[in-house]
């Protein structure tokens, strides 16, 4: 602990001085003041604007991390769902690190449109760990909760991952279906994210395995806040949050689920950060 | 007109190629991105925050005066009250800035704290600002009360407050139920009403609540703790900053706290 130090002249007594300059500059919309307040860009959260950062979007587009040590390749677009007003496009970026790995990034970017088909707002899902290597929490993108209404399959799905159902969970799943969590894991307790699971028989292990880590069993419950849900018929995307009651920690992600020509779930690919 | 793929694609590939220009043109208004890595990003977002500030729509300023002020460890906590006119009425809006001391003195990150009912009269939620749970020597004092808050113990809670004591959670009824936020309650008496009915309540509807400390330093006299209220029942954290001062015989003289969680 240090002692009080807030005498005139002294750093404590500049540091209170430049906190009112702070909430006089928001009051009378003081531009130059703020900006001469920080040794960088300014970087204020507050309860109203949420996190700002002066030049943020200059600083995400010209220094965006995926590609911060590594030398872009190609981009491969896997699959799309687009309707009226949005749109749920999923991609793979190759590139290479400069320890000369290869990085195959899987991307979900949903777009909401205004009038011109262009963009008005657009939310980006991946890996992080793809990138650095860590788990990360990513915390609602989305506030509220919608009630969606969903094909009757992904209906039942959606009702039967909620009520630990593995045999509801199976009966949504067709003949050969695919399950791609994009991470690297096949077995759940390596916390290294859903994989990918080819086959009925694989899906049901990962399902028995999550149902089990959901019914909070080891004290991990979740469960599904639905945020935004869109379909083009074929494919129902569904934006999520993975709520963690217990340690109010959120996990948000998106959920693209494709049905076959028998009416059932196809393939089921999922971006979130949850392990 | 493209297609959402190649839309979709061309995002992509702005970012990596660091094409300013080509995303601007992908979006029909303020470019508005949200990545996992920089988060949520909307074009003049910032100068949106200088130039129209929530707290000043339909209000005219008047001062802001410094009630308390804390520093050290590279921080410092300024405790305000902004004076502000609105329908030709006198409001006062508590603010805390907390802020990291960056070079030469100056901010390099800041976090402002207050109660946004006092300006749109809704009650919300703030989500975490910082992820990563800390662990601080507090002193035995706020050790206790800490300990006390976690386990509603109500004689072991206002031990820790010397007899003039008080408690200020900046909300507007001493009552609760009226659901206005945590008010004002001063000495033994009035700390064992309000603190008594928050732990009351707290023990009925939210049994597993704890708080999440996130960032915590001291002067000496005046420990400001930032924190999250972890309420299992809740699906939302609530966020905020406690700033417990201690008188000369280490009792607590004042526990000034700012969240928006009543």
């Amino acid at each position: 602990m240090t002692s009080v130090d807030n005498k005139p002249g002294s750093e404590g007594e500049r540091a209170e001085q430049q906190s009112v300059l702070l909430i006089e500059g928001l009051a009378c919309g003081d531009l130059g003041t703020i900006r001469g307040l920080y040794d960088g860009p300014a970087d204020i959260d507050d309860p109203f604007a949420g996190h700002t950062i002066d030049g943020g979007l200059e600083a995400l587009v010209r220094a965006w991390r995926p590609v911060e040590d590594a030398r872009y390749e190609s981009l491969r677009v896997d699959g799309s769902a687009v309707n009226d007003s949005m749109c749920g496009v999923e991609l793979t970026l190759f590139a290479t690190r400069s320890n000369g790995s290869e990085l195959q990034l899987a991307i979900a970017l949903v777009g909401e449109f205004r009038g011109g088909g262009l963009f008005e707002r657009v939310r980006l899902y991946y890996r992080r760990y793809s990138i650095d290597g860590q788990q990360h929490w990513r915390d609602r993108v989305l506030d509220e909760e919608v009630e969606a209404t969903f094909d009757p399959v992904v209906a039942r799905y959606q009702e039967a991952l909620r009520e630990r159902d593995l045999g509801g969970v199976m009966a949504s799943f067709g003949a050969d279906p695919v399950f791609d969590g994009h991470g690297d894991a096949q077995d759940l307790s390596t916390e290294l994210g859903m994989g990918r699971y080819e086959g009925r028989e694989a899906i049901e292990a990962l399902f028995t395995q999550m149902l089990g880590l959901a019914s909070g069993s080891d004290g991990r419950y979740w469960y599904l806040e639905h945020v935004n849900v869109f379909s083009e018929g074929k494919t129902t995307v569904l934006e999520f949050n993975v709520v963690y009651p217990q340690e109010n920690r959120f996990q948000a992600g998106v959920a693209f689920y494709e049905l076959g020509d028998d009416g059932l779930i196809r393939e089921a690919r999922v971006y979130d950060e949850a392990v | 007109m493209r297609s959402a793929p190649e839309l979709a694609s061309a995002v992509v590939r702005g970012l990596v190629d660091h094409n300013l220009a080509e995303v601007r043109a992908l979006f029909a208004g303020p470019v508005d991105i949200d990545d996992p890595f920089h988060g949520r990003q909307v074009e003049r977002a910032f100068e949106d925050l200088v130039l129209h500030w929530r707290p000043m729509q339909a209000a005219t300023f008047e001062s802001v005066e410094v009630d308390f002020s804390a520093f050290a460890s590279g921080f410092v906590a300024t405790e305000m009250r902004l004076h502000l006119r609105r329908g030709g009425k006198p409001l006062q809006l508590p603010v805390v800035a907390v802020s990291e001391i960056g070079e030469e003195g100056k901010f390099r990150r800041t976090r402002l704290y207050y109660r946004r009912a006092h300006i749109d009269g809704r009650q919300h939620h703030r989500a975490r600002m910082l992820e990563a749970e800390i662990s601080f020597d507090f002193h035995p004092t706020l050790r206790r009360y800490q300990d006390a808050l976690q386990v509603r113990d109500l004689e072991a809670y206002l031990a820790t407050f010397a007899e003039e004591g008080y408690f200020d959670g900046h909300g507007g009824s001493q009552n609760l139920y009226d659901g206005l936020g945590m008010g004002r309650y001063e000495g033994r008496h009035g700390l064992r009403a309000g603190l008594g009915q928050m732990m009351s309540i707290g023990s009925k509807e939210n049994p597993g609540r704890r708080l999440e400390h996130v960032n915590a330093f001291s002067d000496g006299r005046t420990t400001v703790l930032e924190f999250n209220i972890l309420r299992p029942q809740e699906p939302h954290v609530h966020a905020g900053v406690a700033c417990y001062e201690l008188d000369e015989d280490g009792l607590l003289l004042g526990a000034r706290v700012y969240d928006e969680a009543w």
